[in-house]
């Protein structure tokens, strides 16, 4: 138990129980319920888009960061898979930000893909450019900057609901808001090279904005 | 021994019950907002239509529902709803509003928000916003309270030394609300 004794620091009270921590912690990763489906069984699934994803990485080093990425060892055995918090319970597989200080400087330059599917530091960062680019604290936790964990010219697969951005939605269809981050990130290095905006109940796992983004400099 | 209780958590649910794991993380009696409609509704002796209320709300009403032909006042907080395009959430409302005696209590996620029009020529703040909206869409009420907890521009903002965003149960019991009075 005491291994989530900071977990939630700044609440009220704490009720320890492990299966409950359990059901959070995984709670928004959203790939965390198809590696579980897939753990036990001889024919993995994998959805469309998570298959071409894995077809983009095959033999690039790649990272999956904060969406359950255990899932994608199924697929790329040698796929690095980060997530913030450590699990409650003892996983192998998987390396966790908040627990090793040392980890961000260890995984700068060194991937040619990453891989983030409706990670929960991008919801409470605020826009796609902060996630990526700027480090900072948010009720996800500590984030660094991300983005030089990606090698020059290394491509990202980043996939979100809109959900889960806060914008002015009465303003802004989510396609406009998502030309509005893409520009954005085009003057700060970032060139998107995919762009698929669906239906916001189209794709509740992967989320409906689908873009892959290939680092300039 | 712990590893093995993994494959006992039914996996497959992806539907999170938000309320208990609040309640388990937090340890909290009551929702708020819960509590202040619970407290208006409790002592009126009215037929709810309690239809589109969340679970929590829904079993604490249900006892003071006192059954009648025609629905007095009308409840509508399942998060569920807010999905639906802003345009079709209004018909809902206007069609229960109209069938209610008294009038009824709504409650929506910001987050959520879908509109086939787009407002371009709104100039305030988000929650302003979304007043302006709202208050446009719903001129069939003649009393509107307002009891919105929407923040503008939330993320990372600092309240008692805690993070605002996501402290205040909106995935339980939304954040736009309203009481629309006849």
């Amino acid at each position: 138990m005491e291994i989530i004794d900071t977990y939630f620091e700044g609440t009220q009270s704490y009720k320890y129980s492990i299966i409950a921590h359990y059901r959070l912690w995984r709670s928004h990763l959203y790939k965390w319920p198809a590696y579980i489906a897939n753990k036990n069984t001889q024919n993995k699934h994998i959805d469309k888009w998570s298959e071409y994803v894995v077809s983009c990485c095959k033999n690039k080093e790649t990272i999956a960061y904060a969406s359950g990425g255990l899932f994608f060892k199924d697929f790329l055995p040698d796929v690095t898979v980060v997530e913030h918090y450590p699990c409650p319970i003892d996983i192998p597989g998987i390396i966790y930000l908040l627990a090793d200080e040392n980890l961000d400087n260890e995984l700068e330059d060194r991937f040619d893909c990453m891989i983030t599917i409706n990670s929960q530091p991008l919801k409470y960062h605020g826009d796609i450019h902060n996630f990526l680019v700027k480090p900072g604290t948010s009720r996800a936790g500590f984030k660094p900057n991300i983005s030089k964990w990606i090698k020059k010219d290394g491509e990202i697969f980043l996939s979100f609901s809109d959900w889960h951005m806060y914008y002015d939605r009465l303003k802004l269809t989510p396609e406009q808001f998502v030309d509005q981050q893409i520009s954005k990130l085009d003057d700060h290095g970032f060139e998107c090279i995919y762009k698929d905006v669906s239906k916001s109940t189209s794709d509740v796992v992967n989320g409906n904005v689908k873009l892959i983004l290939k680092k300039k400099f | 021994m712990i590893n093995n209780r993994v494959d006992t958590l039914h996996p497959h649910v992806t539907v999170l019950d938000w309320y208990r794991l609040q309640q388990q993380m937090i340890g909290f009696t009551e929702i708020l907002p819960d509590q202040d409609v619970i407290n208006v509704l409790t002592d009126k002796k009215w037929n709810l239509d309690l239809s589109h209320a969340h679970a929590n709300l829904k079993n604490k009403l249900t006892p003071y529902s006192v059954p009648k032909t025609k629905t007095d006042f009308f409840v509508i907080t399942d998060i569920e709803i807010s999905k639906f395009p802003l345009e079709m959430i209004f018909k809902i409302v206007k069609s229960k509003f109209e069938s209610s005696t008294h009038g009824g209590y709504v409650a929506f996620l910001s987050y959520y928000l879908t509109s086939k029009t787009c407002y371009h020529e709104l100039t305030g703040t988000y929650v302003e916003n979304i007043d302006t909206v709202f208050r446009q869409n719903l001129q069939f009420v003649p009393r509107i309270e307002n009891k919105s907890t929407v923040i503008h521009d939330p993320i990372n903002k600092i309240h008692n030394g805690a993070l605002l965003e996501g402290s205040n149960f909106l995935f339980v019991h939304p954040n736009i609300r309203y009481w629309l009075w006849k």
